[in-house]
């Protein structure tokens, strides 16, 4: 199988970029300080330190490929489920980590489940904290010395790789060979680092990591550059397999690849939503506290893992510490991060309430505050019979919406309140936004085959939110400036024009009803209502018109400009119940209902 | 006359039952729409919230979850009364974010005239280290704050 290589490049050519510079360094140092009376290859040296890096990450790349193409999804699929309760999260968190050989990839799981909505930060303490501890089979894994059966397995994985039938065997293969890949590197690299056993400088550098701050931030920065924990953990060992280090020493370096290894799941986080960005943070403050809370007790942590670790007396000086060690160190890492987890693991929603202190949510968006469709689900437009159901229904609010505005807005003008003028306006912004949602949602009902009947019955409906939607419009923009303009020029309407503006707005009110409701229940009556009320609507229309030429007469002070109001206000509810009329006339033409 | 709501975030819990049934006895009182609030807010006490109440074996979207619950929660309050809804207006509105800082958000937005919310009354220690969302919303709202505890004597 293709390892995705442009994963893997990267680490690998920082790890390089890094190795150069160090080597580099070192070398110059030498070269300046000490003449070359040592006898050490440095070439050979830095070429089997590099290589053996490569190996090793390649093999590990390989590894967690093959696991997660071999049971990735089924990851995924315990993530997201088995994480309703904290412990259950943890031991999730810690399981799936083992399988795929890798935090930052549990991390990046979560932060990407979390930004898709299937999982919260609740839910994801418990498994970044569990992710800690699955990271540590790793080191338990590559503190065997299985240099020789390192070959071997590249062998058996080669040949199932490449002889392999089935997709699965193949990539059970990859990840045999991935393993032996791994051992096989950390051998070579054990071996090139052989000679600075004896080279005084370089043990002296290991005894300045000795102070726990320096290893802590050497070991964080080179996880961070090289996005892998396991990586520094794999050199920790071997550099404790060659005894040139101490215990003490390869704590603090653990410690250092704890932190360095959330670097990964902050950059994953970058950009994305609050709860995911909160989720990245849960991994550094719970790392960072960890290592700080035992950054005083390397020297007890290391006297437990020695009195818990396999002794080998038999042994003395460097021998014995390349016996012990390795082990030691694997074991001080399983027990930090357990003993992490089970010690904040009663802490997660102390932990979840600083994040969400620390990452406040953006301010709420406009969008979000809004009325949104009610009824219109996506899984029902198989089914467009219950899908027309459904468009009805949510005309139906659409047409609640329209009818607050319309009640509420010639109360507003005649009261003259600008404030409630405005409202009214940006509830227009919920009409709008429903409109566009129901032609949408009947859109793609549109691409579906319908029968005859639903066909018309979708057009009726997308006449009728039309009509509504040109209602809305009336009432936000003509009505709403007419309100404002009568408030600007200080016009005055006296009491009966108020009166007679007041029975033909409740006249529409009632016409706008009784068409949002002929065609939310395919009613044919309430339809026929609307159409009769044109005499009644056109009378009091007439009737006003000549009352108010009469008055007009009486010479008033701005009547004229009064008049000119009251005729544009009969004018713009004119105009809204011929649009009821046309949504019930819709319903009209349409032929007779079964039943 | 104008519409200022009387905003009711709800939990679904029994408490957050108790203040909508408040609530709703304000908003007829009073004559003003009743806007039903919920945040999505998985609870960091109760990890898993929303998925745990629909035992599926696909993933399920929280938001999917929670818009399911809501309404599931408003249809049983409705059925239980349903003459006190004849004639009101009211709406139910769903936000993602935190509690307290979205409840607040929403009533400035929508100018609403009052916040009725249920508490579940921590005490002790919890409560020394949590707080509670009616309280932090009790203490930033500018509008009047009704507490609701324990329940309301039945509506007429």
């Amino acid at each position: 199988m293709q390892p995705n290589r442009r994963f893997a490049s990267l680490p690998t050519l920082w790890t390089l970029c890094l190795g150069i510079l160090l080597m580099g360094g070192m070398e110059f140092a030498l070269a300046t300080s000490d003449p070359p009376e040592t006898g050490i290859a440095w070439g050979n040296m830095t070429m089997g330190l590099l290589g053996g890096l490569a190996l090793f990450l390649f093999g590990m790349e390989q590894m967690s490929d093959a696991l997660k193409a071999v049971a990735g999804e089924r990851m995924k699929d315990i993530l997201a489920r088995l994480t309703t309760n904290r412990f259950m999260g943890a031991i999730t968190g810690a399981f799936v980590t083992a399988v795929i050989q890798s935090s930052s990839v549990t991390t990046v799981l979560v932060v990407g489940f979390i930004t898709a909505g299937l999982l919260s930060l609740a839910q994801s303490v418990g498994v970044i904290m569990g992710a800690n501890i699955g990271t540590t089979i790793t080191a338990q894994i590559v503190a065997f010395k299985v240099t020789k059966a390192a070959l071997l397995m590249i062998a058996l994985g080669f040949a199932l790789l490449f002889m392999g039938k089935k997709e699965r065997t193949r990539q059970y293969g990859a990840m045999v060979m991935g393993l032996g890949l791994v051992f096989f590197g950390m051998s070579v690299m054990s071996d090139a680092m052989k000679p600075l056993r004896s080279y005084e400088p370089f043990l002296e550098l290991m005894t300045t990591m000795e102070k726990p701050l320096v290893g802590i931030l050497v070991a964080a920065a080179f996880t961070a550059l090289v996005q892998s924990s396991s990586a520094t953990t794999g050199i920790v060992i071997v550099m404790a397999s060659q005894g040139l280090i101490s215990l003490p020493t390869g704590i603090a370096l653990i410690f250092g690849a704890n932190i360095g290894t959330c670097v990964t799941a902050l950059l994953a986080a970058i950009g994305k939503p609050r709860e995911a960005v909160r989720a990245a943070l849960v991994h550094v403050l719970f790392n960072v506290a960890g290592v700080l809370l035992w950054v005083g007790f390397i020297d007890q942590l290391a006297a437990l893992v020695q009195w818990l670790s396999p002794k080998h007396p038999e042994l003395t000086g460097q021998a014995r510490l390349a016996a012990e060690v390795p082990r030691q160190i694997a074991n001080a890492h399983t027990l930090f991060n357990v003993a992490n987890t089970l010690l904040f693991i009663g802490f997660t929603t102390q932990l979840a309430r600083l994040v969400e202190w620390l990452v406040p949510d953006r301010p709420l968006e406009e969008e979000e505050t809004a009325i949104r469709p009610k009824y219109l689900e996506e899984e029902l437009l198989a089914t467009p019979s219950l899908a027309l159901d459904r468009v009805r229904l949510e005309v139906l609010h659409m047409g609640e919406h329209i009818q607050h505005m319309l009640a509420r807005i010639l109360p507003a003008i005649l009261a003259k309140r600008r404030e409630e003028l405005d409202q009214i306006a940006r509830m227009d912004d919920t009409v709008d936004r429903l409109y566009t949602q129901i032609i949408q949602y009947l859109g793609k009902l549109g691409r579906l085959p319908l029968t005859e009947a639903q066909t018309e019955e979708m057009i009726r409906l997308m006449e009728a939110v039309n009509n509504l939607e040109n209602i809305g419009d009336i009432i936000e923009t003509n009505l709403v400036v007419l309100g404002h303009t009568g408030i600007d020029q200080g016009i005055e309407l006296d009491e009966p024009a108020q009166a007679m503006l007041r029975d033909f707005h409740k006249a529409v009110d009632r016409a706008v009803g009784a068409a949002i409701q002929a065609v939310s229940q395919k009613n044919r009556q309430a339809a026929q209502l609307v159409i009769d009320m044109k005499q009644e609507i056109q009378g009091i229309a007439d009737s006003a018109a000549l009352s108010q030429a009469q008055r007009l007469v009486m010479e008033k002070p701005d009547a004229i400009r009064a008049y000119a109001a009251q005729v544009d206000l009969l004018e713009k509810l004119k105009r809204i119940y011929y649009f009821a009329k046309r949504m019930a006339k819709s319903v009209q033409g349409t032929v007779e209902p079964s039943a | 006359m104008k519409a200022h709501p009387i905003l009711a975030p709800v939990d679904f819990s029994p408490h957050s039952e108790r203040a909508l049934e408040t609530a709703l006895r304000f908003a007829r009182c009073f004559q003003q729409p009743l806007l039903v609030l919920h945040v999505i807010h998985d609870p960091n006490e109760m990890p898993g919230y929303y998925s745990r109440a629909f035992k599926k074996k696909r993933l399920l979207h929280i938001e999917d979850a929670a818009a399911e619950m809501f309404d599931g929660f408003l249809q049983t309050f409705q059925q239980d009364r349903k003459t006190h809804f004849q004639k009101l207006r009211w709406e139910r509105l769903l936000v993602k974010g935190l509690p307290a800082q979205r409840i607040l958000e929403v009533a400035d937005r929508h100018r609403v005239s009052m916040i009725v919310l249920g508490s579940r009354g921590l005490t002790g220690l919890p409560h020394l280290f949590l707080g509670s969302v009616a309280e932090r919303v009790m203490q930033s709202a500018l509008v009047p704050v009704t507490v609701v505890k324990a329940a309301p004597a039945k509506i007429d």
